[in-house]
């Protein structure tokens, strides 16, 4: 799962899963990802969930590349973890449930693409979508309403103009919040 | 943990699959004797014997201006001296054993050292080092960059890898920040402030343990204050180097006796660098280039450009952004270094030797300084706004994001270098 590493001129703009997960947490974030300012490469937060990525499930399917464009022509990404197609869910596995609103959106996105495909699962139902915390053995079953599909929308739309935006959106203020973000460093060191 | 690795022996680095592996080289002279002193990370210290310093070889050496100042840095490792052979057969200098307690695993003893690159942050070569370009590619791929040193300690060249985070539009901020007359003067304005505060920082911590000569030290830290005010109203970067430079000699002035009983044996004239005229010069010498590879290596984990700097003028031959932020760090890292090894008597005029007209650290000096210097970068300070323990290398990370902050919206979060706060 990545995101656009720099904010390249509008033509070339895309929206990916995580960028999307990373603006509902704080748009901050989301700008300072765009713009190649984010470190997650060197945390090592990220490289035991890209572990537990690798080895914690037998996958059926792994990394499936999808491509859209949303209803305002924004070309839409995801790479999506692994899928039993046959049974037509997608999964996404996270390290830990501190950003699961993120990791939901992340996986409503994905859902979303599979819509704009128009790929149903075998039933012709659509796709569902099941958040994984191997760590805590937990799941948790994530679904696409239309509620979502119109704030996924919005969100496309608010990226697009913060992409064209100069400078950073303002801190979050609760720094408690911040504490647990990777970015911590950039935005309080 | 990701931790530098420095090595004094001669030899070859090279790739062994996937891993690094030290080859030493056997002192002809002495078969048997071991050349030890490597610090790898989680070894135990190197103990310091042979203050018996090697006698000078006969070749220039090379590249002597001041590193931190004039480095020059190319994408090429170090050419080989043409009097190598000589250097090695008058650098032989046996050492005791250092004892290893975790990674690497191969003993320190043997010949030949395997460790993980995965635990290598940066490598540092002070001893006569080959590398070739099956290691270059290596070190490249795993982001590791290696700095060269010549026989007398002097910095010459670092290997740094392929940017591997740059980013476009950062870039361009720098750019803009430093082509645009007012903004790249608001940069170098703030370097120069932070670096005199942190001057006067260091003097108000030594006077006050001091029991007779504060007068002068209170002149000293006037004059300093002083400075600082005119360089608010600097009006380029000359002008603003010239003031830290004068600073700077004002500073280095009461160092024999900040330095007191211990400093009877360090004289000081005045700064000298090409070559160093006495032991303290060779030492701020050695410690500043030490403090610029410091600002180089973590400029690399950031999406800054090191070439593009405020202060200094960008050169073509060397990453001058990293001269700009340890200029800042220079107080904190490299003089307290220094007076805490001459306080302590750790380092002592044995550690020096006279060479061509310079004074250098000699090798077993140069592993003292080393030595504090590895354990000073991991010392913590509790910092304030992130509210939890920042090592005093970190800080210089956090200094280059600040940096970037400032690039990204000079008006809402403009860059303040650091100031230590204890
Ligand atoms: S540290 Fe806080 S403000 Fe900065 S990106 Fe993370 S959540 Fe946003």
């Amino acid at each position: 799962m990545s995101a656009p590493n720099s904010a390249p001129p509008r033509s070339s703009f895309r929206v990916g899963g995580m960028l999307v997960g990373y603006y509902v947490l704080c748009p901050r974030k989301a700008w300072l990802s765009m713009r190649g300012l984010w470190m997650e490469q060197e945390s090592t937060t990220v490289a035991l969930g890209r572990q537990i990525d690798e080895n914690s499930y037998e996958r059926e399917q792994k990394e499936i590349m999808l491509t859209a464009e949303a209803p305002n022509g924004t070309p839409l990404i995801g790479k999506v973890d692994w899928a039993r197609l046959d049974a037509g869910v997608l999964h996404e596995t996270k390290k830990s449930p501190s950003a699961e609103e993120a990791h939901k959106w992340q996986l409503r996105f994905y859902l979303w693409l599979l819509a704009l495909n128009e790929v149903t699962g075998p039933q012709g139902e659509p796709f569902a979508g099941e958040l994984n915390y191997p760590k805590q053995r937990r799941t948790e079953d994530v679904r696409l309403t239309n509620a979502h599909t119109e704030r996924l929308q919005e969100i496309v739309q608010s990226l697009q103009a913060l992409s064209r935006q100069k400078s950073p959106p303002p801190r979050r203020e609760e720094r408690s919040f911040c504490q647990k973000c990777a970015f911590e460093e950039l935005c309080y060191g | 943990m990701k931790r530098p690795y420095y090595l004094f022996s001669n030899g070859r680095l090279c790739r062994n699959q996937n891993t690094l592996c030290l080859e030493r080289a056997t002192d002809a002279r002495s078969p048997g004797a071991e050349v030890a002193g490597d610090r790898l990370p989680l070894s135990e210290i190197p103990h310091r014997i042979n203050p018996e310093s090697p006698t000078g070889g006969d070749g220039a050496p090379q590249g002597q201006s001041d590193p931190a100042e004039e480095p020059v840095a190319t994408g090429a490792g170090r050419q080989r001296d043409e009097d190598a052979a000589s250097q090695e057969e008058s650098g032989a200098v046996s050492n005791s054993l250092t004892s290893d307690d975790g990674q690497p695993s191969g003993e320190l003893t043997g010949e030949s050292i395997p460790f993980p690159i995965e635990s290598a942050e940066s490598i540092y070569c002070f001893g006569e080092i080959d590398v070739n370009s099956k290691l270059v590619s290596f070190l490249s791929k795993h982001h590791v960059p290696l700095f060269f040193f010549d026989y007398y300690g002097n910095y010459t060249a670092s290997l740094y890898p392929k940017e591997h985070l740059l980013s476009g539009r950062l870039t361009v901020e720098q750019v803009r920040h430093h082509t645009n007359q007012e903004r790249r003067l608001r940069l170098a304005r703030s370097f120069v402030e932070a670096a005199l505060a942190n001057i006067r920082r260091v003097l108000r911590y030594y006077a006050s343990r001091l029991e007779e000569g504060t007068e002068g030290i209170e002149e000293a830290i006037r004059k300093i204050e002083s400075i600082k005010k005119r360089a608010q109203e600097a009006e380029g970067p000359a002008t603003l180097m010239g003031l830290e430079g004068q600073a700077r000699r004002r500073y280095y002035r009461t160092w024999p006796t900040l330095l007191g009983g211990a400093g009877e044996n360090f004289s000081f004239e005045r700064r000298s660098r090409q070559p160093p005229s006495n032991p303290l010069n060779a030492l701020i010498s050695f410690g500043n280039s030490l403090c610029y590879s410091v600002a180089l290596r973590q400029l690399y984990h950031t999406a800054l450009d090191p070439t593009v700097s405020y202060l200094h003028e960008p050169g073509d031959r060397r990453f001058s952004l990293a001269l700009d932020l340890a200029e800042v760090f220079k107080p904190l890292l490299v003089d307290r270094a220094i007076f805490r090894l001459v306080k302590t008597r750790q380092i002592q005029p044995d550690d020096f030797e006279e060479r061509l007209g310079g004074v250098y650290l000699t090798e077993s000096g140069r592993k003292t300084f080393v030595e504090h210097w590895d354990e000073r970068l991991r010392q913590t300070i509790e910092h304030r706004r992130l509210e939890r323990k920042i090592s005093y290398e970190r800080l210089v990370r956090l200094d280059a994001y600040r940096l970037t902050r400032h690039l990204c919206a000079p008006e809402d979060d403009p860059y303040e270098g650091f100031e230590m706060w204890w």
